[in-house]
């Protein structure tokens, strides 16, 4: 029925010309002077009752004058139906194609294609607004949890540490969003503490509530998945934090590795009114240990 | 054994645990869908069509099937029942448990869940009276406790008789799970191990529920599961009480006391189960519990917290954020915190796929050990 719908929009009515949005545009004004010039009583009539919300008898106006609104109406369709981009209600376009539409419903005239061609252009414009992107800036704090290896090296060999931290990462984020889909970047300052504890079997050395602090940084994609916008998504943090763990005596030594570390993961927001509460679960790339956070945020 | 199951399967038919996440598509109240009133157990003819048209895909049927055709076809072998008295139901789940999946020290572990056969007989309108008979397989637990007997691996899940003297007020009575907190399909979660409400604890009691606009609640009496000798029996009563809020959302209260010759225990939470739209749901409860072992009078106080996440990119998936927290002793420093992410998917009424990852981390002021990792992969049928 759509594309019945679509075609008749496109074809328009017998006389009205192929080509271009001017040609339309000459066949409207053409129309509206032939209103003007053989049915002006029946224009100024037809406007005084819609404007004063009188009852209006179809059977008033002849058919002529009906059928040249609804051309001038299949000619605004047609223009609209090729719009690219979204066009306001409140555009001087889409204005006159509701005019026309309020008088042909008054005129009781083709009033079942009338709403199915309004319908379909109204569709069209919710189309291209759901696609269209827009930027979104949100507020986040994060209680962030995340491990790393280190290895402390001895006069006697090496050994594998784990270092577990966690505290806060407030930040931000940019996102670029439509309705399905959202692309972001984030940042935040990573503000956490941990220790260390050697396995006691090999060697003791424990170093607890060491300062971690750093940048941890993100892009990603997400899909909304609801009309309340919860969502879910991939993406790339990196994190960049220093940690200075002590080094024990007799010659024992700890290297905490690369301060620059890399992950892929997954999260999750859920969206109450203006503020969301997220999640997030990213895997090291280079090394078997992980972050996670949950946070609670604001959206600008 | 293999031919009694084959019967099962042949013979027999339900859905299988509850999922408070379905709150998420605004049902707030286990009652819709399940006889028993706080969920878990057999589902009723409503809770059937609302899997096969809403919670699960439609990938596996003919296009030209409405959802009328398979709201009509959710019944047990296929059919719309043709007497209104007798439900059958069968359950099967098997899980398949990774331990340090890609590590080092990988270890696998097939387990069957769950096998069970149903019988519900009901009678009145709106299933005024019922009566639950739930046989099936109950897995024998991993780590052996020092004197106590084995239990029969197949045994009487649930049985229950159940009457309404209102729409807004029941009474039920026999084998069924306590009434305690949000009755989670994950029977690992700390919030059920701790209070002691998962999967093989159910008890002999008289539970009354009660309905309305706003509230909904229960108190259970319960003097421990029969099958057990009696000095393990623990006895006691618990409440749970939950308001609705803003319409589609739930906040709750539970309060449970039980005891048996050698310990008792106190426990107490409260929970959330927020509709989020469209098949979105968080749920929280976090609770305490207090156990106090009579022979040496010691007490260990123990705390935790479940949060659940759900998200429903399409019809029959549903991604998921199980974070838990588990403090078991109060005075020491140490605690956990296990997060799985995990997908769920019902490619058709009957067929549940889950797949579950989770991290441990241990935290504590002297402790820091690398995570360790579970891969748990499930498949659930259900006639």
């Amino acid at each position: 029925m759509k594309k019945i719908l679509l075609l008749f929009i496109l074809i328009g009515t017998s006389f009205l010309s192929w080509g271009n949005d001017t040609n339309i545009v000459v066949e409207i004004k053409k129309n509206q002077k032939i209103i003007q010039t053989n049915f002006l009583k029946e224009e100024i009539k037809l406007k005084k009752l819609i404007k004063e919300s009188e009852t209006i008898d179809p059977e008033e106006f002849p058919v002529e004058y009906k059928k040249l609104n609804f051309k001038i109406f299949a000619s605004l369709s047609k223009i609209l139906v090729k719009s690219k981009t979204a066009v306001p209600e409140s555009s001087p376009q889409r204005k006159l194609f509701l005019i026309y539409r309020e008088k042909l419903s008054n005129l009781e005239y083709e009033e079942s294609k009338v709403e199915k061609v309004y319908d379909l252009i109204q569709n069209h414009f919710k189309n291209l607004e759901d696609k269209k992107y827009i930027g979104t800036f949100r507020l986040f704090v994060d209680y962030v949890s995340w491990q790393y290896n280190a290895v402390l090296k001895g006069p006697l060999g090496e050994y594998d540490l784990v270092v577990t931290n966690k505290g806060i990462c407030p930040g931000l984020s940019y996102s670029q969003e439509n309705k399905f889909f959202t692309f972001f970047a984030d940042a935040c300052y990573l503000f956490t503490s941990g220790g260390v504890s050697s396995d006691p079997s090999q060697v003791t050395y424990i170093q607890d509530n060491v300062l971690a602090t750093g940048i941890k940084t993100s892009i990603g994609l997400g899909y909304f998945v609801s009309s309340s916008r919860s969502e879910i998504g991939l993406k790339l943090p990196i994190i960049y934090a220093i940690q200075n763990l002590e080094n024990p005596p007799g010659g024992y030594e700890v290297q905490e590795g690369n301060d620059l570390l890399t992950m892929i993961g997954v999260y999750s927001r859920w969206p109450i009114g203006s503020y969301f509460f997220q999640t997030e679960f990213s895997k090291y790339l280079t090394q078997d240990q992980l972050l996670w956070s949950l946070g609670f945020g604001y959206k600008f | 054994m293999n031919k009694f199951l084959f019967l099962f399967f042949i013979i027999l038919p339900g859905l299988a645990w509850s999922y408070p996440n379905y709150i998420g598509h605004s049902y707030t109240s286990c009652l819709n869908c399940h006889y028993n009133p706080f969920g878990n157990g057999p589902v009723n003819d409503y809770g059937r069509a609302v899997s096969a048209t809403l919670i699960s895909a439609r990938w596996l049927y003919p296009k030209t099937w409405t959802e009328e055709d398979l709201a009509e076809k959710s019944g047990f072998l296929f059919r719309k029942p043709k007497q209104d008295w007798f439900r059958t139901q069968v359950n099967y789940r098997r899980f398949r448990l990774t331990r340090n999946p890609g590590g080092k020290n990988q270890t696998e572990l097939w387990i069957t869940m769950q096998a069970d056969a149903r019988a519900i007989l009901k009678f009145g309108e709106n299933d005024r009276f019922i009566a639950v008979f739930n046989h099936g397989y109950a897995p024998a637990p991993m780590s052996k406790v020092s004197g106590v007997p084995d239990e029969d691996t197949w045994r009487s899940r649930e049985h229950y008789v159940g009457y309404k003297f209102t729409p807004k007020f029941g009474v039920y009575a026999g084998l069924m799970d306590k009434v305690y907190g949000v009755r989670v399909v994950e029977h690992i979660a700390f919030s059920r191990t701790f209070p002691q409400v998962a999967q093989n604890d159910q008890t002999h009691g008289v539970m009354a529920h009660f309905l309305n606009e706003n509230w909904e609640g229960g108190v259970h009496g319960f003097v421990g599961n029969l099958a057990q000798k009696e000095d393990l029996r623990m006895k006691g009563g618990s409440t749970m009480i939950e308001r609705t809020v803003g319409g589609i959302h739930r906040l709750g209260f539970s309060y449970l006391n039980s005891s048996n010759l050698y310990n008792s225990l106190q426990s107490y939470a409260v929970h959330a189960r927020l509709n989020l739209k469209e098949g979105s749901s968080v749920i929280a409860e976090v609770g305490q519990t207090s156990k106090n072992i009579t022979a040496t009078k010691e007490k260990i106080d123990s705390r935790y917290g479940l949060l659940q996440t759900y998200l429903r990119p399409t019809r029959g998936v549903y991604v998921f954020n199980n974070i838990e927290y588990a403090k078991a002793d109060l005075t020491d420093d140490n605690y956990i915190v296990r997060w799985g992410p995990g997908v769920q998917i019902f490619p058709a009424q009957r067929i549940e796929f889950r797949g579950d990852i989770y991290n441990t981390r241990v935290f504590g002021p002297e402790t820091s050990v690398p995570d360790s990792w579970t891969l748990l992969l499930q498949t659930h049928l259900w006639l």
